[in-house]
C-alpha cells in the first residue's frame, strides 16, 4: 500500500519505515525464526562435550555420506521418473491418462516412515517377494542377489518414492503453461517429438523441475522414521540420537548446522530456480494442450510406466500394510489414546500455526519489511528439519529453566510445528488476498473504514476463504511430523506417529500397520483437495470461455 | 451547495519522473468531468492524490477551503468522505450486494444501515438482488451497486476510474447514462478517469485532456473538441488526419510553412465540385457513417461521410474540408 | 468469521484440556499428569516405564483392583525418561522406574535417580544376581540370548558357545544386528566381564570376519534371514523367536525353519538380562512403589508382565506365556547384572574397532 501517511512524529522511526501495525508481523517472524537461530547459538557458544568428539570422530563421516549419497540417489531417481512421467501426461493422450494425472500425486500422502516400514517388510529377506523367489526357484538366500532396503540406496529410493510428486508437479506446471507454443515451433521447424523434448521444452521447464527437486530434497534432508528403520546414519537420525543417547544438546546443534547449511543450499538452490522459472512464464493466457495419441503398444507402455510410478510410490507399500493389518485381525494394536493425543497436539500446533499464518497473510496486505521478513522466515523454516527446531526449543527451554512437564511440552511442540508448517497455512491465504485486486482495499478506505476495520471486515474475510485449504495442511503436516514430537511430546503422550515408529523399532510390524495407514489416510485429505484442484483449474481448459 | 474538489499545482513523482507534473483543476459540484488521456498519461495516478491513496510532492488538494493534502500532511483516504469506483468494480466478494452497500453506513447503526442501503438499491432497480453476492450479479448489476456504495454514505465528492471499460459493450451507454444521473442528482464534484474520448464526449459535462503528467486542455466537452489547442489534444479526443504543410494537396487548404494541418475525418466532405480530386481507396461501413481512405495526391486522408453519399473503392471523388473541424497548428517537429 | 470462532474455541479447548494437571486421574491407564502435585495420600502410584506393551496398561488396571492405588504412568524410550527425570530434580513425580534392560538401569541408578530399597520379600524371591546388591532395582522378568541357527546346515554343538560365531568355520555364515542396541551392549559386557578386554575384543573381531552382510534390521530380521539361508547363524532374543511361533503365518513359517540354542550349558550358562524395576530417589510415594514391586513378583504380576513379551517370569513356579513351554529348560549365567552397565562404553568401544557397525 503506497504510503499509509501517518504525521512525521518519530523520524527515525519513519525513516525506518517502521508502522504499528508491523508488529504483529515482526512478532510472528520472531517467533517462527527463535528455535533455529537458537539451534545456532547453541552450537556456536555451547561446548559440544565428549559426546562431540566421539560423534566427530567416529560418526560423522558415515552420517554425511548417508545424507549427501541419499540426497544425490534420491534426485536421480526422482528425475528420472517424474519428468518423463509429466511429460507423458500433459502432452500425450494414453489409456487411463486422466485418472493417471492425479493418481501421481497421491504417494505424497504417506510419510518417508510409513513408506519405509511397508518397503522394508516386502523387500525383506523374510518378505514375501523374497520368500516367493524361493518358493519358486528352490534356491537359498544366498544363491541370489536381491536389492536390499535396508542401505543407503533403498533408503533414497523409499524417500524418492514418495517425495517425486514435487517434481511431478512443478513439472507438469512448466510444461503445460510454457513450452506448448515453442514446442509447436520446433514441431513445424522439422524436430522430432524427442528432439523438440530434449532441446526446447527441457530446458525452458529446468528452472521449474529444480525448485520441485529442491523442495523434494528439503523433506528427503528432513526424514529421521525412515533412515532409523532402514538403519542408514544420516544427519537428521545422528541429531535426534545425539540428543536422546548422549544427552548432549549441544553435541546434537553441531550437527544440525552442518545439516541446515545443506539445506539452506537447497533453498537457495529453490529460490533462484523459482525466481527464473517465473521470468520464463511467457503468457498469462493458457493455451489448450493438444494431446498427442499414443496407440498400441506405445500407449500401453506409456500406462505402464505412470502406473509403476504409483504403485511404487503408494498402491504396493499401502497394500501391504493393509495386509499385514488384517493379518494381525485377532491383534488389533490400541489405537484410540494415540488417535486423542494426535488430535490434540496436531490440533494444537494446527491453531497456533493457523494464528501466526493469518498475521503474515494479513501483514502481507502491506508489503512492508515485517511482513516480508515474517514470510520469508516462514518459508525458510519449512526447509529446516523438525528434529532441528525441536533442538532448538529445547535450547530455549533449557535456557528458561523449564522442563517438559506439564502444559510446557504442548506448547514448545505447538510452536515447533506452528514454527515448521505455518507457512503451508500462509500460502493459501496469501494466494487468497493476492487474488483478491488492491482495489478492494481502497474501496473500504473511501467508504470511510479505518484501517483495523479494514483488516477485520474484508482482508481477513477474503484471507478466510484460503483457510480451510490451509488450515488442513497445517494439521495434516503436524499429525505426520516425527522427529520433533518424539522429542518434545509430553510423556506418555504417543501420537499415531510415534505408535507406528515404537512399534516398527520393535519389529512389530503387524502392530505399526494400523497407526501407520491412519497416518496415510489423513494425509490423503490435502492431497485430493490438490488434486481435485488441479482437475478442476486445469490451465488449458480456460481458454474456452 | 457542495465543495469543489481541486488541485492545485500538484505534482507526484516516481522515481525522479514527474507523473504528475504541476497540475491545476477544479471539479465543480454537480458536474461530471472527464479526465482523458491515454495510458500513462498521469490521469489515474491525479485520481489516487485526489483520493488520498498517495500523497502529494507539490501542491495541494482541497475540498474548498479544506487543506486535504500537502507536501506536509496527507488526510488518510478513510477521513476524506471521497467515494471510489473502481474499473473492476470491487466490490467485496465476502458480503452482499446490500451488505456491499451498507459498509459505508457504518455510523448509522445496523439497522439505519440497511434501510438506507435498500433504499440506494431501489433507487438504482437492485431491490431484487438485495441478497445476491457479487458473482452472482451481472456486470451491469455490479455497476449499480458499486455507484450505490460510493454514494451511499453521501461523499462529499465521487471518483471513478474506467468505471465503465469492464462493462459489455452492447451495455455500456446505457448503464452509464444511468449511474451518471445518479451521481449528478447527488450534486457532487464528480471525476471520471477514462481513455475512451466518446465517452469522454458523450458523457462528461467537462472534459480535461491530460498527457505528459499535465492537463492540456479543460473545458466544456463540446469547446475542446471543437477548439484544441494543440494537434496532440485534438488527437486525443479522436481520430485526425496529420498533414505537414508541404504534403497537403494544392487547393485543400492554405497552410503555412512550419506548421501541419490537422483535419478530424468528418471534416472530410465529398463535393463533385471541388477541384480537389481524391481516388477512393477503400470504403467501409461502421454504422450510420461509412469511412473512406482517400488518396489524394499521394496523401492518405481518412473520411467519413453518411452512408448514403458513401462511393465506391475505386471510384474518384471531389473533396473540401470543413474549416470547422480543421485545424492548423505550428508543426511540432521543425 | 465462524470459522475463526470455531478454531479458535478448538484451540482454548486442547489447550484447556492439556493444560488442566489438576484434574483428578481417577481411572488407571490414565497418564501421569503434574510433577507439582504430590499428595502424600496412600492412593496413587507414578510410573516411569520404557516398555510400551499394550498389556501393561492391564497390568496397572489389575493392581489398581487389588490394592485400590491408583497407579498413573509414563512410556517413553529409557534414554528420554532419564534426561526427563534428570531435569524434574526433587521435582519428579516419578515412583516407579521400570526398564527393560540391567544396562538401563544402571544409567538412572549411576545418574543418581534411584534410592535403595531393603525388601525381605524381594531378596528372598529374587536371585542375588538379578538385582542391584544395595537394592537400588530389582530384576522382575528374564530374557535369555540366544543363538538362532539353521539346523541343516549346523549341528548343535557347532553353536554351544558364544565363541563358535567367531570360529573361521562360520565364515560369512552370521548374520548381525547394529551393536548399538542395548542387548548387543549387554551380552559383550558379561564377556568382557567373563573373559577379559583382549579376548573380548578377539571374539568381537572374529564374529564380524563372519559377516554374512552387513548389520541391519532387528532380532527378527536376523531369523527370517537364516530360514531364507542367507546366513545359517544369529544371535537373538529368545522371545522374538516366540513371538514368531505365535504370529503371522509366514512368521510361523520362518521359525519353523530354524532352532535356538541355549550357549554356555557346559560352562557359565547363557547370558541372562532383567526387565527390572526400582524406586525413584524422590519417590513421592515410596511405600505404595514397593508395594508395587512386591506385586510384580507375586505369581499375577509375573503373568502381566510376561505374558504379552513372552520374557520368562523371575519368579521360580510362575505359569510360563504361551509358547514358551516349548523351549527345553536350561542353564542361565549367574554374572552379576549390576556389572553390564559398568562396561557398557567399553563394549561399545570394541565393537566400534571391530567394525561391527
Amino acid at each position: 500500500m503506497a504510503g499509509l501517511p501517518l504525521p512525521a512524529r518519530v523520524s527515525i522511526l519513519k525513516r525506518l519505515n517502521f508502522r504499528p501495525a508491523d508488529v504483529p508481523a515482526m512478532l510472528a517472524g520472531v517467533i517462527i525464526s527463535v528455535p533455529v537461530v537458537s539451534v545456532l547459538v547453541a552450537a556456536l557458544f555451547m561446548g559440544g562435550g565428549e559426546a562431540w568428539q566421539h560423534i566427530r570422530d567416529t560418526l560423522m563421516v558415515s552420517y554425511l555420506g548417508g545424507t549427501l549419497g541419499t540426497l544425490a540417489l534420491a534426485a536421480f531417481f526422482m528425475l528420472v521418473f517424474a519428468v518423463p512421467a509429466a511429460w507423458l501426461v500433459t502432452m500425450h493422450d494414453f489409456p487411463g491418462r486422466p485418472v493417471f494425472e492425479w493418481l501421481l500425486i497421491l504417494p505424497l500422502a504417506a510419510p518417508g516412515y510409513v513408506l519405509a516400514y511397508a518397503w522394508g517388510d516386502l523387500m525383506g529377506v523374510g518378505g514375501p517377494l523374497q520368500s516367493a523367489l524361493r518358493d519358486l526357484t528352490g534356491w537359498s538366500a544366498r544363491d541370489y542377489w536381491f536389492p536390499s532396503m535396508r542401505s543407503m540406496p533403498g533408503l533414497a529410493f523409499v524417500l524418492a518414492s514418495g517425495l517425486y510428486p514435487y517434481v511431478y508437479l512443478t513439472a507438469r506446471t512448466a510444461f503445460v503453461s510454457q513450452s506448448i507454443c515453442a514446442l509447436e515451433a520446433a514441431r513445424s521447424l522439422g524436430a522430432s517429438p524427442l528432439r523438440s523434448f530434449w532441446s526446447v521444452v527441457l530446458p525452458a521447464a529446468r528452472p521449474a523441475i529444480a525448485a520441485g527437486l529442491a523442495l523434494a530434497l528439503m523433506e528427503t534432508a528432513a526424514d529421521y522414521g525412515a533412515a532409523e528403520y532402514l538403519g542408514v546414519p544420516t544427519l537428521t537420525f545422528g541429531i535426534v540420537r545425539a540428543w536422546k543417547s548422549f544427552g548432549e544438546p549441544a553435541a546434537a546443534a553441531r550437527l544440525a548446522v552442518i545439516l541446515l547449511v545443506l539445506v539452506v543450499g537447497l533453498l537457495l538452490a529453490e529460490r533462484w530456480s523459482r525466481g527464473r522459472a517465473g521470468s520464463q512464464q511467457s503468457s498469462t493466457r493458457w493455451r489448450t494442450v493438444s494431446r498427442t495419441k499414443l496407440r498400441g503398444l506405445t500407449g500401453l507402455g506409456a500406462a505402464l510406466f505412470c502406473l509403476v510410478g504409483f504403485s511404487i510410490g503408494f498402491l504396493v507399500p499401502v497394500s501391504r500394510l493393509v495386509w499385514r493389518a488384517l493379518e494381525a485381525r485377532e491383534y488389533v494394536a490400541p489405537v484410540g489414546e494415540a488417535l486423542k493425543n494426535t488430535l490434540i497436539l496436531a490440533g494444537a500446533g494446527a491453531a497456533f500455526g493457523f494464528v501466526l499464518a493469518l498475521v503474515i497473510a494479513l501483514a502481507g496486505r502491506g508489503k512492508g519489511p515485517a511482513a516480508a521478513f515474517a514470510r520469508l522466515t516462514a518459508s525458510s523454516a519449512y526447509a529446516i528439519p523438525g528434529a532441528v527446531l525441536a533442538l532448538g526449543a529445547l535450547v530455549v527451554l533449557g535456557g528458561l529453566g523449564l522442563t517438559l512437564t506439564g502444559i510446557v511440552p504442548v506448547l514448545a511442540l505447538a510452536w515447533v510445528y506452528a514454527s515448521r508448517f505455518t507457512t503451508t497455512g500462509a500460502e493459501p491465504m496469501v494466494a487468497a488476498l493476492a487474488r483478491a485486486p488492491a482495489s478492494l482495499g481502497h474501496a473500504a478506505e473511501s467508504l470511510g473504514a479505518s484501517p483495523l476495520r479494514r483488516a477485520r471486515e474484508v482482508d481477513l474475510p477474503i484471507a478466510l476463504s484460503g483457510a480451510s485449504a490451509g488450515a488442513l495442511i497445517l494439521f495434516v503436516e503436524c499429525l505426520k511430523e516425527l522427529p520433533a514430537t518424539l522429542m518434545l511430546r509430553p510423556f506418555s503422550w504417543d501420537t499415531l506417529a510415534v505408535r507406528a515408529n515404537a512399534y516398527a523399532s520393535d519389529e512389530r510390524l503387524a502392530a505399526a500397520a494400523l497407526p501407520a495407514l491412519l497416518i496415510t489416510l489423513a494425509g490423503l485429505i490435502p492431497v485430493i483437495l490438490l488434486s481435485w484442484r488441479l482437475s478442476h483449474s486445469r490451465p488449458g481448459e480456460h481458454t474456452h470461455e | 451547495m457542495s465543495d469543489s474538489l481541486s488541485a492545485i499545482g500538484v505534482s507526484r513523482a516516481y522515481h525522479g519522473v514527474r507523473v504528475v507534473d504541476a497540475v491545476s483543476l477544479d471539479l465543480k459540484p454537480g458536474m461530471v468531468t472527464a479526465l482523458l488521456g491515454g495510458s500513462g498519461a498521469g490521469k489515474s495516478t491525479l485520481l489516487r492524490l485526489f483520493a488520498g491513496l498517495e500523497p502529494v510532492d507539490e501542491g495541494e488538494i482541497r475540498l474548498g477551503d479544506r487543506v486535504l493534502s500537502s507536501t506536509k500532511t496527507t488526510l488518510p483516504p478513510d477521513k476524506r468522505r471521497i467515494g471510489l469506483i473502481f474499473q473492476d468494480f470491487a466490490l467485496f466478494p465476502h458480503l452482499t450486494a446490500l451488505q456491499n452497500v451498507a459498509f459505508g453506513l457504518k455510523p448509522l447503526g445496523k439497522e439505519a444501515a440497511r434501510a438506507e442501503a435498500r433504499g440506494w438499491l431501489g433507487r438504482l432497480g437492485l431491490t431484487e438482488r438485495a441478497d445476491a453476492y457479487p458473482h452472482e450479479l451481472s456486470g451491469g448489476e455490479q455497476q449499480r451497486v458499486a455507484i450505490a456504495r460510493a454514494l451511499a454514505p453521501k461523499p462529499a465528492a465521487i471518483l471513478m476510474d474506467e468505471p465503465f471499460s469492464g462493462l459489455d459493450p452492447a451495455l455500456r451507454a446505457s448503464v452509464r447514462d444511468e449511474a451518471l444521473e445518479a451521481v449528478r442528482a447527488a450534486g457532487i464534484p464528480a471525476l471520471l478517469v477514462t481513455h475512451d474520448p466518446v465517452e469522454a464526449l458523450e458523457a462528461a459535462d467537462h472534459v480535461a485532456v491530460m498527457r505528459g503528467g499535465k492537463v492540456r486542455q479543460e473545458g466544456p466537452a463540446a469547446d475542446v473538441y471543437m477548439n484544441p489547442v494543440s494537434a496532440d489534444v485534438a488527437a486525443s479526443l479522436g481520430p485526425v488526419n496529420r498533414l505537414a504543410a508541404a504534403d497537403v494537396p494544392a487547393g485543400l487548404a492554405d497552410v503555412a510553412d512550419g506548421t501541419e494541418l490537422v483535419v478530424r475525418p468528418e471534416g472530410v466532405c465529398l463535393d463533385s465540385s471541388s477541384g480537389v480530386r481524391a481516388n477512393v481507396l477503400a470504403s467501409q461501413v461502421t454504422g450510420a457513417m461509412t469511412r473512406l481512405v482517400l488518396n489524394t495526391g499521394g496523401q492518405r486522408l481518412v473520411a467519413l461521410v453518411p452512408r448514403d453519399q458513401a462511393p465506391k473503392a475505386g471510384e474518384d471523388v471531389g473533396v473540401r474540408l470543413d474549416p470547422a473541424l480543421s485545424f492548423i497548428f505550428p508543426s511540432a517537429k521543425p | 468469521m465462524t470459522g475463526i470462532r470455531l478454531w479458535l474455541t478448538a484451540a482454548t479447548v486442547l489447550l484447556a484440556s492439556c493444560g488442566n494437571p489438576g484434574a483428578p486421574a481417577s481411572d488407571a491407564g490414565k497418564p501421569v499428569a503434574e510433577s507439582g502435585d504430590k499428595p502424600k495420600s496412600a492412593g496413587v502410584l507414578n510410573v516411569y516405564s520404557a516398555r510400551h506393551y499394550d498389556s501393561d496398561k492391564a497390568m496397572y488396571k489389575a493392581f489398581e483392583t487389588e490394592t485400590g492405588i491408583k497407579v498413573r504412568f509414563r512410556e517413553s524410550g529409557a534414554p528420554e525418561l532419564l534426561e526427563t527425570m534428570k531435569a524434574e530434580g526433587d521435582a519428579s513425580p516419578a515412583d516407579v522406574v521400570i526398564s527393560s534392560d540391567a544396562g538401563t538401569l544402571y544409567r538412572f541408578e549411576a545418574a543418581g535417580l534411584l534410592q535403595p530399597v531393603e525388601d525381605v520379600t524381594l531378596d528372598e524371591k529374587i536371585p542375588a544376581h538379578f538385582r542391584q546388591k544395595d537394592g537400588y532395582w530389582f530384576g522382575l522378568a528374564r530374557r535369555v540370548r540366544v543363538i538362532a541357527y539353521d539346523p541343516e546346515r549346523v549341528t548343535p554343538d557347532e553353536v554351544a558357545h558364544y565363541s563358535d560365531l567367531a570360529d573361521p568355520r562360520f565364515k560369512g555364515e552370521v548374520c548381525q544386528r547394529s551393536s548399538t542396541n542395548i542387548y548387543n551392549l549387554s551380552l559383550m559386557g558379561e564377556l568382557i566381564g567373563r573373559m577379559g578386554h583382549d579376548a573380548a575384543q578377539a571374539w568381537a573381531d572374529g564374529v564380524v570376519a563372519n559377516f554374512a552382510r552387513p548389520p541391519q534390521g532387528g532380532d527378527i530380521t536376523q531369523i527370517e534371514s537364516i530360514a531364507a539361508g542367507e546366513c545359517s547363524v544369529a544371535l537373538t532374543n529368545h522371545y522374538y523367536y516366540v513371538r514368531m511361533t505365535t504370529g503371522a503365518p509366514s512368521q510361523q513359517a520362518a521359525a519353523a525353519k530354524v532352532k535356538l540354542s541355549f550357549p554356555e550349558q557346559d560352562t557359565t550358562g547363557t547370558h541372562v538380562n532383567v526387565t527390572g524395576a526400582g524406586v525413584a530417589a524422590n519417590a513421592p510415594h515410596r511405600d505404595n512403589a514397593i508395594k508395587f514391586i512386591e506385586w510384580l513378583a507375586s505369581t499375577d504380576g509375573q503373568v502381566w508382565l510376561t505374558g504379552e513379551t513372552k520374557e520368562y517370569p523371575m519368579i521360580e513356579g510362575t505359569p510360563l506365556p504361551e509358547g514358551l513351554g516349548a523351549l527345553p529348560d536350561f542353564k542361565k549365567s549367574d554374572f552379576p547384572l549390576d556389572e553390564l552397565g559398568t562396561h557398557q562404553s567399553e563394549a561399545q568401544e570394541i565393537y566400534d574397532t571391530a567394525g561391527w557397525n
